[in-house]
């Protein structure tokens, strides 16, 4: 926003959901509620180099990010769980989690404000 | 948990918003009814409910898709499972369909339409399993043996102890009776009371296929193996493989051809026509024939090897003359079946009507009997089968004439009457036919008149 790139597509859930604008923001409330409680669970889970959780996290993350169309952080979260299920370049796990954040935060902005536009 | 006419389906996804997603996917149909588990565990503890589909997420947080998936088609293997994965891996895909799954699907943007297909696919699997048990489950009950199979006369009570004792086990069963006296019923019966219930009961009827038919018929070919053999074909044995076949009328074999059914029982494996391949074969055989297949071994046309391979359990069906008793229960059974089917309502059989169908030898046997009862219930006022409804129309006057027993004279009357019937109450005729001189009929008629004597 604000000049920037959206990162929220709808394209597939507009297909999923055909256009379905009641599905669309069920989606985006569950989207909203969610998101916070993963990232905070995958964080602590990075931090504290439990491994066997940051894969299950970061899976289970995968397909959510991928309903609204965040098709980058999709690629992230497949590269920390490959690398945590490897065990393998462990020491960049935070560095591939922070932009993940990152982005996600600008996507529940994203997103809250898309959702005022419908609630009008 | 919802109504008869409801699809239950379970879906166990961890991911909430995915969660969310498939419930609205899966709920698109209004006939499915949706509950979402965030784990593994919590589905198997909920999986006595029964659900009519599972949809399991390849990653659980408590154990993989796959674990998840064996533990369901270990407890309820008719249950089908779709899996969905965020990935997609053919030898994955490839493993779970071979563990039991009914689909592989991945979270792509074609997942609604593919889950969905996936789904309608597998509600006609089950209407048609369903249909299938149900067609089985009346097979069992039409040929379960004590109700289906009548007769109370000590004759019948013998065929009851070896039928029983053929239930048990696997042992070839010959069965051997007239005919219309219900070999293929006994047959059926044997199968569909077994252990093999459920596989396939393949009835061959070797009279009425030609010999250079039967071999290819039974055993099958390869593609090329003759003119015309464009593709590959299963034979007989093996599509009654696990199951059972019902060589019926095995008496009218060509001689050749039972060199080859001996091998094939002898070493329980077999080799379609023009091939080379060796066929492992589990079948049972159930023979049935109205011949004496003791007299065709002494007669040269029945292999004795063959014969004794068969014999194995020897169920003897008596012609119904011999089993007099059972006449009128039969008839009371038919009766109750013809009226049932046709919606007609309670009809009963007259004094008159029971002394008639007591009195004859019925050469047709069941199958004769059936035919006249059924007759008689369309010809009946529909609440009273009388004398006059019943009306006999055998073939096999000779079987009939020394069917019953009687008196010499008895026997002279009834021969005379037949050749009067047959020649037009020509009197000449007959005398020449049968190298007596007229006077001698002109009596035999004049003794018949006097002592009121009626053949039937």
């Amino acid at each position: 926003m604000n000049g920037q790139q959206e990162i929220i597509n709808f394209d597939y859930i507009n297909t999923i959901g055909q256009n379905n604008n009641d599905f669309l923001l069920k989606m985006i409330n569950t989207f909203l509620d969610q998101c916070p409680i993963i990232l905070a669970e995958l964080e602590e889970a990075v931090l504290s180099e439990d491994w066997e959780k940051t894969v299950n996290l970061a899976h289970r993350f995968v397909p959510s990010v991928g309903l609204m169309g965040m098709d980058d952080v999709a690629i992230d979260l497949k590269q920390l769980e490959n690398n945590a299920k490897n065990r393998m370049h462990l020491d960049q796990s935070m560095d591939l989690f922070l932009p993940i954040k990152q982005t996600c935060i600008q996507a529940i902005e994203e997103l809250e404000t898309k959702k005022k536009l419908f609630l009008i | 948990m919802g109504n008869n006419t409801s699809f239950k389906i379970y879906a166990v996804e961890d991911d909430p918003v995915f969660a969310k997603m498939l419930k609205y996917v899966l709920t698109l149909d209004p006939e499915h009814e949706v509950e979402l588990f965030d784990n593994g565990l919590d589905l198997m503890d909920n999986l006595h409910h029964r659900p009519a589909l599972i949809t399991i997420d390849y990653s659980l947080p408590d154990m993989s898709g796959e674990d998840l998936l064996k533990r369901v088609k270990y407890q309820f293997p008719e249950i089908p499972v779709i899996i969905i994965s965020a990935q997609e891996r053919i030898k994955t895909a490839v493993k779970l369909l071979k563990a039991g799954a009914y689909d592989y699907i991945t979270k792509d943007e074609d997942i609604r339409e593919r889950l969905l297909n996936s789904i309608n696919n597998a509600k006609k699997n089950i209407s048609l399993a369903n249909e299938v048990e149900t067609l089985r489950e009346e097979l069992s009950i039409k040929y379960d043996f004590e109700k289906n199979i009548i007769g109370k006369s000590p004759a019948m009570k013998k065929v009851f102890t070896m039928l029983e004792k053929a239930v048990k086990t696997n042992i070839t069963v010959s069965v051997n009776g007239e005919t219309g006296t219900g070999k293929e019923l006994i047959a059926k019966a044997v199968h569909f009371n077994s252990s093999r219930k459920n596989k396939p009961f393949i009835p061959v009827n070797i009279a009425a296929l030609p010999n250079s038919l039967l071999e290819s018929e039974l055993f099958g070919y390869e593609k090329g193996a003759f003119t015309g053999a464009n593709s590959r074909r299963i034979g007989k044995f093996e599509e009654a493989n696990k199951g059972t076949i019902f060589l019926d009328e095995i008496g009218e074999m060509d001689v050749n051809l039972q060199a080859k059914l001996l091998r094939v029982i002898q070493e329980r494996e077999l080799v379609r026509i023009g091939g080379n391949e060796l066929v492992k074969l589990d079948v049972r055989i159930i023979t049935a024939t109205h011949k004496d297949l003791a007299k065709e071994v002494q007669a040269g046309t029945f292999r004795e090897d063959l014969y004794y391979r068969l014999l194995g359990l020897p169920i003897y069906l008596p012609p119904l003359r011999e089993r007099q008793n059972d006449v009128l229960i039969i008839c009371k059974y038919f009766v109750e079946q013809f009226s049932k089917e046709n919606q007609l309502g309670n009809i009963y059989i007259t004094q008159d009507a029971q002394k008639k169908l007591l009195a004859y030898s019925w050469p047709g046997n069941i199958r004769e009997l059936k035919a006249v009862i059924e007759l008689a219930c369309v010809m009946s006022d529909g609440e009273k089968i009388d004398a006059e409804d019943i009306q006999f129309n055998s073939l096999n006057k000779d079987t009939d004439l020394f069917s019953k027993e009687m008196t010499m004279k008895e026997y002279t009357f009834t021969i005379v009457r037949n050749f009067l019937e047959k020649y037009d109450d020509n009197v000449l005729l007959v005398a020449e036919k049968l190298n007596v001189g007229k006077s001698t009929i002109y009596r035999y008629l004049k003794e018949m008149e006097e002592e009121n004597f009626q053949l039937r």
